[in-house]
C-alpha cells in the first residue's frame, strides 16, 4: 500500500516529526506543547513510517521493545514521584534543579514530562504494531 | 527488621540462579540474624516494651507504629528461629529445583508480614500485614503451580482466610468508630494502645465487634466451621506447611485474639464463641484426623486439634488459662515444626508420605527417627518435655472451672488421646514398624534437613527440663501482656503431691493410656482405613457457593458481553444515557442563565463543517470513507479549539484524529469485509434502533453543553491557576503546569491506565492469534 512518493517523502517526515515531538516536549512548560502532545507527535510520525513501509520495518527502525519504552516511562515517572521524598518534601512534589536557557528548565517535572512522552509513544506504538502485524 | 526481611525476599530470585545448593545457608542468615538480635535485646533489656511510630496516613489516623511487648517478641522469636531453621531446610529440599527462589522470595515475605502482624500496634496497619500473610500463604501453597489440586487448595486458603479478613477490616473499623465515640482522639482511633484508655465493652458496636474480629481470627486460625482450608493447604511443600500451616500464620488468629483480649474479654460473648469454637475444633481436628492416611493430612488435621485447645484456653482468659495457652502454643510450635520436616525427610528419602506404606525406616533415617521420637513426646505430652507441661496447665485450667469445665476436661481428654495417637502413627510406625517396600531404598537426609527437626525437638526437651528457662526469658512477660497484669507462671514438671497435681497427673495418664490402646487397636486398620473422607458441611457449603458465584459470573458474562461490538456500544450508551440524563433533565427544566454570544462567519463555517463531516460519515457506506468524514468532524472541533484559546487541545486534537484514521484503517484489516450490501441488508429495525440511540445521545450532549454553559464555575479556577502558575510552577502553560505539576498524581494515574490499556489490546490480539493458530497446529 505504499507508493514510492509516500516513501520518499516518509523518511524526512519522519525525522522532522520526531525532532519537533522533542521540541514541543521540552518546551511544553512555558508554552504549548508537553509530553502528552510531544508523545502523539512522534506516534504520529512512526505511524506514517509504518503506512509507508510496513510494520516490521518500523519495528526494526524503533529497535526497543514498545513495551519497554512504555516501562522506561513509568520508571521515569515513579522515579519524579519518589526523588522529592528522598529531599524530605511530599510526594510528586516539583524539585527544579537548574536551567538550560532557550531549552528547558531541569527538574523532576522534566523527568515527569519525559516520562509521560514516553508511555504515550511506547503504549500508541504498541497498539500500531500489534494491530498491523499480520 | 521487616524491612530487611522484605529486600531479602526480594532479592532471593536473584541470587538463587548464582548461589545454587548454598541459597539455603545464606537465605537463613537473615532471619537467624533477626533472631539473635531479639534474643539479645531480650535478654539483655529490662521487660519494657519499645515502640516506633512513623507518621503514614494522619488524615485517616493510621501512623505505622510497632510495639514489641511480651507476646508480640515471644512470636517474633518463635517466628525468626523456626523461619532460620525452615530456610536452611528448604535449602536442601528444592536442592536441584530450578524455579527455587521464588519460593525463598515468598517465604521471607512472608516472614517479615508475619512480624508486621505482631508488631503492629496500629490496627489498620495490622491489617495490611495481615492479609499480606494470606497472600503469602496462597502463593506457597500453589507452588506447585501445575498441579490443579494445589491451585484450588491455595484458592479455598485465599478465599476463607481472605473472607474472614475483610470481616476483620470491618471490625477494626468499628472499633475505630467505637473509640472515637467514646472519646478517643481520632488521630489515635485504630491504635491498639489507645484502646486502653476507654472500655468497649460497654460500647453497642460491640457484639458486631466481637463477631466480626472473630471471624477474621477464626478462618486464620483454622477453626471450626472454617478449619476445613488447612488440611488441604499442605498441597503446599513441606517446609511451607512447617512454617505457615503451623508454627505461625494459623497462629495469628491466636495472636490476634490474645492481644485484643484485654480490650473486648472477658463477656460471656467472647468466652462462650471462643471456647465453644476451640472445642468444636478441637474435636473434630482430632476425630478427622484419625481417619487420615497421609502423614502430612495427619498432622494438618492434629494442628487443627491443638489450635482449637489454645484457642479455647485463650478465650477463657484467665491467667491459668492464658498460662497453658502460651506454653502449648511454644510447644505446638516447635514439635510440629520439628515434625513436619520429618514428614519432609521421610518423603524426601522414601518417596511416599502413606502411613500404610511406611515401616522400619529406622535403620535407613538414624537422625530423623531421633528427632520424630522426641518431638513425638512433646506431642503426645510426656514428660519430659514442654508439651507434658502445656498439657499438664490445660488439664489443671479445666479443673478450676467447676462442672462446665469438666465436661470440656472429658473431651480434652479424648482429644489429647487422639493426639497421643497420631504422634505415635508420625513419629513410631513409619521407624519401628514392620519393614516396607518403599523404606527399603530410603536414604537418610543431608545435614540441614536435620539441624532443624533436632533444634526443635531438642528446644523442645530442654524447655521441658528447665521451664524456668521460658518462664524468665518470655512467658511471663507474654502472658502478662494479655491478661493485663503481672503473671507468676510457676512452671514445673513435678507439682508435688497436693489433690489437685495428683488429678491432673492421673488425667495425663489416663491420656496416655487411652492413647496407646487406641493405637494398637487401630493398628490393623491403616491398610484399608483412610479412604477420603467426606466434605463437612461447611466445605460442602463453600463449593457450592463458589460453584454458584461461577456459573452467575458465567451467564451474566455471556448475557452483557456477547462479543458483538455493536452490543457493547448500545449497551455502554444506554447505560450513559440512563445515568446522565435523568439529573441532567431535572437542571433543564429550569431556566439557563446563558450568557449570548455572537457567532461570526468562520464560526459558523467551523459548524457546519463539522456537522457536514458527521452527516457525512453517517451515510457514507464505506468504512474508509465513514473514517474520513469523521476526521472533518474532528478537525473542525481541533479548529474550534484553536481559534478559541486552546492551542494544546486543538494540537492534541489533530494528532489524535491523525492517528485514529490509522488505527481504525489497521482495525478494519481485521474485520470481516463488509462490503455496502451487508451495510445495508442490516434490518430495518435495528437500523432504527441504532438511530434511535444515536440522537439520544446526541440529545444528551447537547442538553449537557447547554447546562454547563450555564453553570458559573467558581471564577477562580481559571485565576487561581493563571496566577499561581507561574511563582509556584515556573511555568507559563497553565495546562502543562497542572498536568505535571499541581495534578501530577492524577497523571501518574492516567499513564498508568494508558500503560494497561496497552496491555490489554496486547494481550487481546495476541490471545486471538493464539487461538487462531492452535487448529492448525492440531491440525498438521
Amino acid at each position: 500500500m505504499s507508493s514510492i512518493i509516500l516513501r520518499a517523502t516518509a523518511r524526512p517526515l519522519v525525522a522532522i516529526l520526531a525532532i519537533i515531538s522533542i521540541f514541543v516536549l521540552l518546551r511544553g512548560h512555558d508554552a504549548p506543547g508537553g509530553g502528552f502532545i510531544g508523545g502523539l507527535l512522534l506516534t504520529g510520525g512512526l505511524a506514517l513510517h509504518l503506512v509507508a513501509f510496513g510494520s516490521r520495518a518500523t519495528a526494526r527502525a524503533v529497535r526497543l521493545e514498545p513495551l519497554s519504552i512504555t516501562a522506561g516511562g513509568l520508571l521515569m515517572v515513579v522515579i519524579a514521584a519518589v526523588v522529592p521524598l528522598v529531599q524530605g518534601d511530599e510526594l510528586l512534589q516539583a524539585q527544579w534543579w537548574f536551567a538550560i536557557p532557550h531549552v528547558a528548565k531541569v527538574g523532576t517535572v522534566l523527568i515527569f514530562d519525559i516520562g509521560v512522552y514516553l508511555v504515550v509513544v511506547g503504549t500508541a506504538l504498541l497498539i500500531l504494531l500489534t494491530l498491523a502485524e499480520e | 527488621m521487616i524491612l530487611l526481611l522484605a529486600v531479602a525476599a526480594a532479592c532471593a530470585p536473584l541470587l538463587a540462579r548464582r548461589a545454587g545448593r548454598g541459597l539455603g545457608w545464606l537465605m537463613a542468615l537473615v532471619p537467624l540474624g533477626s533472631a539473635v538480635y531479639l534474643g539479645i535485646d531480650i535478654a539483655m533489656g529490662p521487660h519494657v516494651p519499645w515502640a516506633e511510630r512513623w507518621t503514614w496516613m494522619p488524615a485517616l489516623g493510621v501512623d505505622v507504629s510497632f510495639v514489641g511487648d511480651g507476646l508480640a517478641l515471644l512470636f517474633a522469636v518463635l517466628i525468626c528461629l523456626i523461619g532460620a531453621l525452615i530456610t536452611l531446610y528448604s535449602g536442601s529440599y528444592f536442592a536441584g529445583d530450578s524455579r527455587c527462589g521464588r519460593f525463598f522470595a515468598y517465604l521471607l515475605a512472608f516472614m517479615a508480614a508475619m512480624l508486621g502482624v505482631v508488631f503492629s500496634d496500629n490496627l489498620i496497619v495490622l491489617f495490611i500485614f495481615w492479609e499480606l500473610t494470606s497472600i503469602a500463604s496462597y502463593a506457597l501453597i500453589a507452588y506447585k503451580s501445575r498441579a490443579k489440586s494445589a491451585r484450588d487448595a491455595a484458592l479455598t486458603a485465599l478465599l476463607v482466610t481472605g473472607a474472614g479478613g475483610l470481616a476483620l477490616l470491618c471490625g477494626f473499623v468499628l472499633i475505630g468508630m467505637a473509640a472515637v465515640d467514646m472519646g478517643v482522639d481520632p488521630a489515635q482511633a485504630s491504635s491498639i494502645a489507645a484502646l486502653h484508655a476507654v472500655d468497649l465493652r460497654s460500647h453497642p458496636y460491640y457484639t458486631a465487634i466481637v463477631v466480626l474480629v472473630l471471624l477474621g481470627a477464626f478462618t486464620k486460625s483454622a477453626q471450626f466451621p472454617f478449619h476445613f482450608w488447612l488440611p488441604g493447604a499442605m498441597a503446599a511443600p513441606t517446609p511451607a506447611s512447617a512454617y505457615l500451616h503451623s508454627a505461625t500464620m494459623v497462629k495469628a488468629g491466636i495472636y490476634l485474639i490474645a492481644r485484643l483480649q484485654p480490650h473486648l474479654g472477658d463477656t460471656d460473648v467472647w468466652i462462650l464463641s471462643i471456647t465453644g469454637a476451640g472445642a468444636a475444633t478441637m474435636v473434630i481436628g482430632a476425630v478427622v484426623g484419625l481417619r487420615q492416611r497421609d502423614l502430612k493430612r495427619l498432622l494438618a488435621y492434629s494442628t487443627v486439634a491443638v489450635l482449637g485447645i489454645i484457642t479455647m484456653l485463650i478465650g477463657l482468659g484467665s491467667s491459668k488459662a492464658v498460662k497453658a495457652a502460651l506454653v502449648l502454643l511454644c510447644a505446638h510450635a516447635l514439635y510440629k515444626a520439628a515434625l513436619f520436616m520429618v514428614v519432609g525427610n521421610i518423603d524426601h528419602g522414601a518417596g511416599t508420605r502413606m502411613i500404610d506404606r511406611l515401616g522400619g525406616l529406622r535403620r535407613r533415617l538414624p537422625y530423623t527417627a531421633m528427632a520424630a521420637l522426641v518431638a513425638a513426646i512433646s506431642m503426645a505430652g510426656l514428660p519430659p518435655t514442654l508439651g507434658f507441661i502445656g498439657k499438664e496447665l490445660f488439664y489443671a485450667a479445666k479443673l478450676t472451672l467447676g462442672p462446665f469445665g469438666s465436661g470440656l476436661l472429658v473431651v480434652a481428654v479424648a482429644a489429647n488421646s487422639a493426639l497421643v495417637v497420631i504422634a505415635l502413627i508420625v513419629a513410631f510406625k513409619p521407624f519401628f514398624g514392620p519393614a516396607t517396600e518403599p523404606a527399603k531404598a530410603a536414604h537418610e537426609a543431608d545435614l540441614s534437613m536435620l539441624i532443624g527437626p533436632w533444634f526443635l525437638a531438642g528446644m523442645g526437651l530442654i524447655l521441658g527440663l528447665w521451664p524456668g528457662l521460658f518462664d524468665q526469658i518470655l512467658g511471663s512477660w507474654a502472658a502478662a501482656s494479655i491478661v493485663n497484669q503481672p503473671v507468676a507462671m510457676d512452671l514445673a514438671l513435678w507439682h508435688g503431691l497436693n489433690s489437685q497435681a495428683v488429678i491432673v497427673l492421673a488425667l495425663s495418664a489416663l491420656t496416655i493410656i487411652g492413647g496407646i490402646a487406641l493405637y494398637v487397636a487401630m493398628r490393623g486398620r491403616f491398610r484399608t482405613a483412610g479412604t477420603a473422607p467426606a466434605p463437612t458441611l461447611a466445605e460442602s457449603l463453600y463449593n457450592g457457593a463458589l460453584a454458584g458465584l461461577y456459573r452467575v459470573g458465567a451467564r451474566f458474562a455471556a448475557a452483557v458481553q456477547n462479543g458483538h461490538l455493536t452490543r457493547y456500544i448500545a449497551v455502554v450508551l444506554l447505560v450513559l444515557i440512563a445515568g446522565v440524563s435523568i439529573p441532567l433533565v431535572g437542571a433543564l427544566l429550569h431556566p439557563l442563565a446563558i450568557e449570548p454570544i455572537s457567532l461570526d462567519v468562520t464560526d459558523c463555517a467551523i459548524a457546519a463543517l463539522i456537522a457536514i463531516g458527521a452527516v457525512a460519515a453517517a451515510l457514507i457506506p464505506t468504512y474508509l470513507g465513514a473514517i474520513a468524514a469523521l476526521g472533518i468532524s474532528g478537525l473542525g472541533i481541533a479548529l474550534t479549539f484553536a481559534l478559541y484559546g486552546a492551542p494544546d487541545l486543538a494540537l492534541t486534537l489533530i494528532v489524535v484524529e491523525v492517528l485514529t484514521v490509522v488505527v481504525l484503517a489497521l482495525v478494519f484489516h481485521h474485520l470481516p469485509v463488509h462490503s455496502s450490501q451487508a451495510l445495508r441488508s442490516s434490518s430495518r429495525i435495528r437500523t432504527v434502533r441504532d438511530v434511535a440511540i444515536a440522537v439520544a445521545c446526541g440529545a444528551l450532549v447537547t442538553g449537557l453543553t447547554l447546562a454547563s454553559a450555564a453553570i458559573h464555575l467558581p471564577a477562580d479556577a481559571a485565576t487561581y491557576y493563571s496566577k499561581t502558575s507561574v511563582p509556584q510552577g515556573y511555568g507559563h502553560n497553565i495546562v502543562n503546569v497542572i498536568l505535571v505539576d499541581f495534578r501530577a498524581l492524577d497523571t501518574l494515574g492516567e499513564i498508568v491506565v494508558v500503560a494497561v490499556a496497552g496491555l490489554g489490546v496486547l494481550a487481546l490480539l495476541r490471545l486471538r492469534r493464539i487461538a487462531a493458530a492452535r487448529p492448525e497446529r492440531e491440525a498438521t
